[in-house]
């Protein structure tokens, strides 16, 4: 039994050298649980907003017809037999042209935009993933099933008295090799967000900078992301703005549904008031600042981390906030008799 | 030299201020009409300008999406995203690895228990 326990002297060494600067990714947890919920938010955001923004066309579409009482054709792109074409499938009015994209570069860069966000989301999930301490608590389970499980069996063995020896061996093993495991989640988590933030520098006026000849992926990925939720909000806001013009147009005296009518150009000011309120780039700017505040925390020796976990909240509200004000769509009146 | 998204951005933001002097200017006129009629004749101009507000700002959107920039960014992303997930499965795979071990000691257990007998 001496001899075995000997034998096992040699991992002893390994759990002192490995305490040594040894950092747990885990404590980083919940902050970027906040983080990737954030940029879950941002995802939805762009959903939200480019199904709004279709709604409201329609929404203002359906408004002029009822008011003009127009003649309207179906588009041939709705035929069964129509060849597939990016022309939508709506009404239109008799003598019109046929219906067009209302917003083919949004339409167009849907697909890359939503490779940008599967991108980042991806992204956000591995930073989750090298985090995740519930896969700490599995290991260590399983270390111990296992350590359980030899000693049973070498207690059935002709020299039981070597089970007791093995499982404090086994014990110091298992925890080294946890903690090794635990030192490159650290490692390639301070590597990967160092490496995706880049040297962002402060400028008082133009917020976080890259340097010039400097890469800084998560800054370029959210800024362009910025510019697709600002051109859906403005285009909302354009079609919300003529909306509102058409409802409030014929309000006066004697028009049999005023109080309807009004209450839809209500809801629908409201609505672009919110969104005239809500500022993309402000949230994308909060995210890239989160992230920063990550690079930061990952790479302090005393693994201050309080930035981080005030951005990364502000981030995640303020993309929350987003995502509602983008999902709000406009309000037909309920119902439309006319003057 | 390639066009940065910070290049593309602030190309709009000039091009957008411009135009919301001309919006706000076009609005003031129409606003300051003395008849409906007079006021009325502004809509047309004044809508081609938001929309063309709306086109600046698309048109940018779509300039950075294709920029080289971003496609340099999303190649790292998804190269470190790739790193990270095979080093956060590691830690997975140790873990199977014991249970099954375990579990086949577990099973090797029961048969030498079997194999002793109730005499030991």
């Amino acid at each position: 039994m001496v001899a075995k326990v000997r034998s096992m002297r040699p991992f002893a060494w390994l759990p002192f050298t490995l305490l040594i600067g040894c950092s747990s990714p885990y404590q980083f947890s919940n902050e970027i649980g906040s983080f990737s919920t954030g940029v879950d938010n941002v995802a939805s955001a762009y959903t939200a907003g480019y199904s709004s923004l279709f709604s409201d066309r329609l929404t203002y579409r359906t408004l002029i017809f009822n008011d003009t009482s127009a003649k309207l054709k179906l588009a041939i792109s709705c035929s069964p037999a129509a060849p597939p074409s990016e022309l939508p499938c709506e009404f239109y009015p008799q003598g019109a042209p046929q219906p067009s994209p209302s917003d083919p570069k949004l339409e167009s860069d849907r697909r890359g935009v939503l490779d940008i966000l599967n991108v980042l989301t991806n992204y956000a999930h591995a930073l989750q993933a090298v985090t995740n301490a519930a896969d700490r608590a599995a290991f260590d389970a399983a270390a111990s099933r296992l350590n359980a499980s030899v000693t049973a069996l070498l207690s059935k063995a002709p020299n039981p008295a070597v089970a007791p020896a093995f499982s404090a061996g086994f014990n110091i093993f298992a925890w080294a090799l946890g903690q090794a495991l635990d030192q490159q989640r650290f490692d390639i988590l301070k590597q990967a967000v160092s490496l995706a933030n880049g040297p962002l520098q402060w400028d008082d006026h133009k917020g976080w900078v890259c340097p010039e000849r400097s890469v800084c992926p998560v800054r370029s990925v959210a800024k362009t992301l910025g510019g697709q939720l600002d051109a859906i909000s403005e285009a909302r806001k354009l079609v919300l703005y003529d909306t509102v013009n058409a409802l409030i147009k014929p309000l006066g005296p004697g028009y049999k549904n005023y109080t309807g009518r009004l209450g839809a150009a209500n809801h629908t000011k409201a609505v672009l008031v919110q969104l005239e309120q809500a500022q993309p780039s402000q949230v994308t700017d909060a995210l890239i600042n989160a992230h920063n505040a990550l690079r930061d925390g990952v790479n302090d020796p005393a693994r201050s981390f309080s930035d981080f976990a005030s951005a990364a909240d502000q981030f995640a509200g303020l993309a929350e906030a987003l995502k509602n004000d983008l999902a709000t769509p406009a309000k037909a009146p309920s119902s439309n008799p006319g003057s | 030299m390639a066009t940065t998204i910070d290049d593309i951005i602030a190309a709009r933001n000039a091009a957008v201020h411009i135009l919301d002097h001309e919006i706000q200017d076009a609005l003031a006129k129409q606003n300051a009409a003395t008849s409906e009629a007079a006021a009325d004749r502004f809509n047309g101009p004044i809508h081609q300008l938001m929309a063309q507000r709306v086109a600046i700002f698309e048109r940018a959107a779509d300039d950075m999406l294709n920029s080289s920039e971003l496609a340099s960014a999303l190649n790292t992303l998804r190269s470190l995203t790739s790193d990270m997930n095979t080093v956060a499965a590691r830690m997975g795979s140790v873990a199977g690895f014991f249970k099954n071990v375990a579990d086949f000691l577990d099973a090797a257990s029961k048969v030498a228990g079997v194999l002793k007998g109730p005499g030991g």
